[in-house]
């Protein structure tokens, strides 16, 4: 039986949401045809281009007009329209757990923004998967579009818990046998990685011709460090600490958090991934725009 | 350049200079924890900055430590004192530390005098180039040396092995000794004067110095202490003979503003008594215990009070002679019957002892003197009376009023008139106690009940005729009011108008003749009159054996028989045996062959137990300095105090610490990551 409330969809972003278009310019492979447009040539009425026949092309796809004027073989394509599939990877190692300036933890920011993502791509009849993970795949969806599974994705998130190390390529790594059709690949995560390692995963996914999004969800204590005097400073992850006084740190961390990130952006820009900063203290709608 | 502290007893601040590095240690070592996302960025950013940060960090404790050690050096007034360098000349200082027992009161936990000790050997330690001497002031002042010298240790090792005296205090003399060897010096000289500056001792005082010489004066001592002090013990009479009823006397003085109570105990002969006193605020109290006497001889007693601030005065001592007899001189011709009828009274008396010389014994040579026939002459009596003697005085023809005047002290007029004398064969007259009589006069406390008669019964024929004779003591009158014996008001000369020929009165066969004189000669005794046999203390025991005594046989010892050392001074008396140390309160036998032949007794000196101080500033002449800023003044003299460049260089660390944990040290360049 499906809940009538969720955790992490609400229904004024409900609401909100039905306004927001996802993957209108994307080009998917698809089950069913429907209103995206495919790569795949196949029937349909809209036009493609022509090309040169080559041997084993289906000769009823032949263009005999134009083989009238020009006694060349060329073949009419036809773009077909099929249903769209939205793979979001959420980061849940234990760093996604901080919480300092922000009203919520990047996992729950996160897991709102995962949520709303998932009941907007299923409201439009388009397929979502969904992996959580750290160091490894703590949990994989497989993509579905029924509301059954929209509330599995939804239930899977409430019971999400921050667990161990994180390592994005690993998880990139291990899920890519699992996604059997491209489509558009949104990884949430704080990106404590290195960025090097995280590109070198996504590379198969890109070859693969996915379209990627990737949300560096942030505290904002996290990019300007904590107002606090001299502490010894744990790692949510393995334990390790240092005595740090983060008064005289603040510069110098500033600006490598910012080296951190423009690295991630250039790579990005490199690749034609998508990169967006996401601060905990914003609202997460504005990462849909991101997406149109 | 010699390094001083004038607030050296705050050294132990210096510890706190720990303070800084112990807050940077324990900080670092346990501070607040922190669950932060990801350290990994944090670890690489230390790194880079380590090779900056951590000798900012040092430099910032290193200010910080230097700030609290220079703050903490400037509470303990540091001087630089130029001794040695820049003498512009010789300094002598004499040093009057007073010794008196009244030094002994604590302030605290430690006494005047230790405190009076260390202030000299500070300002000892501190003048290392100077002549110095030290004059103790006790019952007899005297120096260390008998000029400043340069012998400083000595005086300073002096100084930690004295210890206060039980003797009263000599300012006069120690500043007179003192100022008498300054004088012979040249160059800078000062007079340090450290007491307690009692009032008994130093009120109204005035110090003069001769110009050239710097006083100071240095009070150690704070506040009154409450003192009870056991004042005075002392028999009376002071020599009584064999059975007399002797009142022995104790005296407690409560110097303090609040009323006290304590046990008086008197030791005497192996016999113990005691008793209860209330001693009102600043007022005294006294305590009789009745006693008599079975031996003649010297007999030690000893009072006591329970213990209180300042013991030393809580114990007292005396010494009593106890005389197996008394000795009564008649001045007549050899066979006058008065002479004759007073030696049949003697006789019937066991302490009585008569005489008769036809001139004046020595002085002091007798308890009483009965001068039958006195010629009118009161001058040669003076003596007699001055050295405790009683004179009866019996007139012979021809004496004028104005002797009596001399006599007794009386006022009459026409002081040429003579004694008339006047007898009645017939029926003659008959004397009774005078009307003007003392009613308590213990010379008629016998005769009250009435079972002695009447001490003036019997019949007198020849009398003179006296005028009444004002502002003397009447005893017995005729019925006519004629004074009959009279005496004046000191009770030691007595006029006789009494018959004592048998021819001419019954009165010495009645039977009331003998127990009235013999109450009249009792009470008539010079009270105070006694050998002295206590020594003041500080002084020497001293003591003339009697002929017959080799003083080479003689050893003095104390009450516990520790032997004192004496040695023999030749005088006009004789040799005389002077102990070697000052007297200290005590009992002190003088020993023969393991016998006592004589004692001798020392008692607390009464002025030293009033322990209120006075202020040295109103004690005319020279400089008042706090015990406390001795030391700091004594080195003013020579040196500066940079306590305040202690300040600044603590403010300026204070600054630099400031502006270095502003100044951030550059990020590192971004990795090519």
């Amino acid at each position: 039986m499906a809940k009538s409330t969720y955790k992490f969809i609400r229904p004024e972003d409900v609401r909100r949401l039905s306004n927001y278009e996802f993957g209108v310019k994307a080009l998917v492979e698809g089950f069913l045809s429907g209103r995206h447009r495919s790569k795949e040539r196949g029937a349909s009425i809209e036009f493609s281009e022509y090309r040169q026949y080559v041997p084993g092309d289906d000769l009823a796809l032949v263009d005999w007009r134009v083989f009238a004027r020009t006694e060349r073989h060329y073949l009419k394509t036809f773009e077909q329209e099929t249903n769209m599939e939205c793979h979001i990877f959420l980061d849940s190692s234990a760093s996604m757990g901080f919480q300092e300036e922000a009203p919520l933890t990047k996992l729950e920011y996160a897991s709102f923004f995962a949520a709303c993502l998932s009941w907007l791509v299923i409201s439009k009849n388009d397929r979502v998967s969904l992996q959580l993970f750290d160091e490894k795949i703590r949990k994989f969806f497989e993509p579905g579009s029924t509301r059954r599974h929209l509330h599995n994705l939804l239930t899977a998130l409430e019971h999400n818990e921050p667990g161990e190390r994180t390592s994005i390529a690993e998880a990139l790594h291990r899920a890519h046998p699992l996604i059997k059709r491209k489509g558009t690949l949104v990884v949430l995560s704080d990106f404590f990685d290195d960025p090097e390692a995280i590109f070198k995963a996504l590379n198969p996914y890109l070859h693969r011709g996915f379209r990627v999004h990737l949300f560096h969800v942030l505290d904002p204590a996290e990019i300007t460090l904590p107002e606090r005097g001299l502490s010894r400073f744990i790692d949510m992850e393995n334990d390790d600490s240092i005595v740090v006084h983060p008064e005289s740190l603040r510069e110098t961390w500033k600006s490598e958090i910012q080296n951190h990130i423009q690295t991630l952006r250039r790579l990005s820009a490199g690749r034609q991934v998508d990169y967006s900063l996401a601060p905990t203290d914003q609202s997460w709608f504005h990462l849909f725009d991101r997406l149109a | 350049m010699q390094f001083l502290l004038a607030n050296s007893s705050w050294l132990w601040l210096l510890a706190f200079g720990a303070v800084p590095v112990l807050v940077h240690l324990f900080a670092r070592s346990n501070p607040q924890k922190y669950a932060f996302s990801n350290t990994a960025f944090l670890q690489r950013i230390i790194k880079k900055t380590a090779r900056l940060k951590k000798p900012q960090d040092w430099l910032m404790l290193l200010l910080r430590t230097l700030a609290v050690m220079a703050l903490l050096f400037a509470f303990l007034q540091p001087l630089l004192t130029s001794k040695g360098e820049i003498e512009t000349g010789k300094k002598t200082t004499i040093f009057i530390i007073d010794r008196s027992a009244s030094m002994a009161a604590k302030d605290g936990n430690t006494d005047r005098f230790s405190l009076a000790c260390q202030k000299a050997g500070e300002l000892l330690k501190s003048a290392t180039s100077d002549d110095a001497n030290i004059i103790w002031m006790d019952y007899l002042p005297e120096g260390v040396f008998p000029q400043p010298g340069p012998n400083l240790d000595y005086l300073r090792d002096l100084l930690t092995r004295s210890e206060v005296s039980r003797e009263a205090g000599a300012p006069s003399s120690a500043i007179q000794t003192a100022i008498s060897q300054l004088e012979l010096v040249k160059g800078r000289r000062e007079l340090v004067i450290i007491s307690d500056f009692q009032s008994s001792a130093w009120q109204e005082f005035k110090i003069e110095t001769p110009k050239g010489i710097d006083l100071v004066k240095v009070r150690v001592g704070e506040a009154t202490i409450e003192n009870l002090s056991l004042q005075s013990l002392f028999a009376s009479p002071a020599e009584p003979v064999i059975g007399q009823n002797v009142t022995i006397i104790a005296r407690v003085k409560n110097f303090s503003a609040t009323p006290s109570r304590t046990t008086l105990f008197l030791e005497s002969g192996g016999s113990r008594q005691s008793k209860e006193l209330n001693i009102p605020a600043w007022g005294e109290a006294e305590a009789n215990f009745q006693t008599e006497f079975t031996n003649a001889g010297l007999v030690p007693m000893t009072a006591r009070i329970s213990g209180d601030n300042f013991p030393g005065d809580d114990s007292r001592h005396t010494i009593v002679q106890v005389r197996d007899a008394l000795q009564f001189v008649s001045v007549a011709p050899a066979d006058s019957p008065g002479a004759s009828v007073l030696g049949r009274l003697a006789d019937s008396l066991d302490w009585l002892e008569h005489r008769t010389t036809a001139s004046l014994p020595p002085a002091g040579s007798c308890d009483f003197l009965f001068i039958h026939d006195w010629s009118g002459k009161a001058a040669p009596l003076q003596l007699h009376t001055e050295a405790g003697t009683t004179v009866f005085a019996k007139p012979a023809l021809g004496i004028t009023h104005a002797s009596l005047n001399e006599f007794l002290g009386t006022k009459l007029t026409n002081s040429t008139a003579k004694l008339a004398p006047v007898r009645n064969e017939t029926s003659g007259w008959k004397a009774r106690i005078s009307t003007n009589s003392n009613p308590d006069s213990p010379v008629f406390a016998l005769f009250k009940s009435g079972e002695f008669g009447s001490p003036a019964a019997g019949i007198f024929k020849a009398r003179f005729a006296l005028p009444a004779l004002p502002e003397t003591t009447s005893y017995l009158d005729y019925q006519d009011g004629t004074p009959a014996l009279v005496s004046s008001k000191s009770s030691l000369r007595f006029l006789w108008n009494l018959p004592l020929d048998n021819r001419e009165t019954t009165w010495p066969g009645q039977s009331a003749f003998v127990p009235f004189l013999a109450e009249l000669l009792l009470n008539s005794r010079a009270s105070g009159k006694a050998t002295s046999l206590e020594v003041l203390p500080g002084g020497p025991i001293a003591w003339i054996p009697d002929d017959g005594i080799s003083p080479e046989s003689l050893t003095l010892e104390t009450a516990s028989e520790t032997v004192i050392e004496t040695e023999i001074v030749m005088t006009e008396q004789g040799p005389r045996l002077l102990s070697k140390s000052p007297a200290k309160p005590g009992v002190y036998h003088w020993k023969m062959s393991n016998g006592i032949v004589h004692q001798q007794d020392v008692n607390f000196p009464a002025s030293e137990s009033d322990l209120r101080l006075s202020n040295p500033d109103q004690i005319e002449g020279g400089e008042v300095v706090d015990p406390a800023s001795l030391l700091r003044r004594a080195a003013l003299g020579d040196g500066i105090p940079f306590w305040h460049w202690l300040i600044a260089t603590a403010l300026a660390c204070l600054l630099i610490e400031s502006l270095v944990s502003l100044w951030m040290p550059k990020p590192a360049p971004a990795s090519a990551a």
